[in-house]
């Protein structure tokens, strides 16, 4: 089990981070089309953490699912 | 001081333009030359059995083509199997290129950026067109399951976009930067063994040096971990894109 976990720690963190950047992105290049800044980055950002957090509870389940499965 | 980042430079080998495009051999096509010929190598030597008596190496090839199909079968199912071929070359790709850049002297093509993110997006835009072929515009339901209250989806559509785009990021971006930092604290340490061993106190330059064979033994192991981060995941994605829930 603990093996198990090696990976997993290793990709949790880096699905957080890189949600918040893609986000972070596209709100910040959406302002320069709309000229709205700086609220799509905002915004965005709000949602980037958001969608981190979707990831990491993602990566957690799908583990103790296929531990399930396994037996 | 040694410049920590000198070994990541591309330098041109044979000069080569097409339409216009430099598509030169440099010293980064050459370890990728080298780890496919290695990988093609070493599993055609594999095949030469006689009868009933495996090799070793076709015993240890075995094992290593029953690793990626087992990944293969819990992750996805029956239906991944396939796209074994592929994920096993990208598994084998990615490993032998990461093994390959350990030995002194060679290059690592993992450690830039944009050959993880090539790999990263080839996996990304594969599953996409792999789950827009087998259920059309039902593939758009991973945006919005069923049985979700219609209220939430301005909120939860543009959430479970940003975290599907954010895939081939987190994919490209983990094995670049593993690969990068390991190269840089090896050239660091090897660094302050040269500094030391040119000073006064030249015997305390074992010290760093037997903390470069440490950290050696475990980049083997990130190196080999990495691989199997970006192949178990290429397999959650295929899973996703198969099997929609």
């Amino acid at each position: 089990m603990h093996r198990k976990l090696i990976p997993l720690a290793l990709r949790v963190s880096t699905d957080f981070i890189a949600a918040m950047g893609v986000a972070t992105v596209i709100g910040y290049s959406l302002d320069g089309y709309l000229q709205t800044r700086p609220w799509g980055m905002v915004i965005f950002t709000v949602l980037g953490i958001m969608a981190g957090g979707l990831n990491v509870y993602r990566g957690l389940t799908t583990l103790q699912h296929k531990d399930r499965d396994d037996g | 001081m040694v410049d920590p980042l000198h070994q990541f430079e591309i330098h041109t080998l044979i000069p080569l333009r097409l339409l216009g495009y430099d598509i030169s051999f440099t010293n980064a096509s050459l370890a990728m030359a080298l780890t496919t010929l290695i990988v093609m190598g070493v599993l055609t030597l594999s095949l030469n059995v006689r009868y009933q008596n495996p090799t070793r190496l076709y015993v240890a090839v075995e094992s290593l083509f029953h690793f990626v199909g087992d990944m293969l079968k819990t992750y996805v199912g029956r239906a991944g199997w396939v796209y074994f071929p592929y994920v096993f070359a990208l598994f084998m790709f990615i490993l032998v290129g990461n093994l390959v850049g350990l030995v002194p002297y060679t290059f690592t093509f993992t450690s830039h950026i944009i050959v993880t993110f090539g790999m990263a997006a080839l996996v990304f835009i594969g599953a996409t067109a792999v789950g827009m072929a087998r259920h059309g515009l039902r593939f758009l339901r991973l945006f919005f399951p069923e049985g979700i209250p219609l209220f939430v989806a301005p909120l939860l559509v543009p959430v479970e976009i940003i975290s599907y785009l954010s895939r081939p990021v987190s994919l490209g971006v983990r094995l670049f930067a593993n690969m990068v930092a390991g190269h840089v604290m090896l050239k660091i340490f090897a660094g302050f063994a040269a500094l030391i061993a040119a000073s006064s106190f030249g015997v305390l330059a074992v010290l760093p040096v037997a903390m470069n064979v440490l950290i050696n033994v475990f980049e083997v192991l990130v190196a080999v971990l990495q691989a199997y981060v970006f192949t178990i995941l290429t397999c959650i994605y295929l899973n996703d894109a198969i099997n929609l829930h």
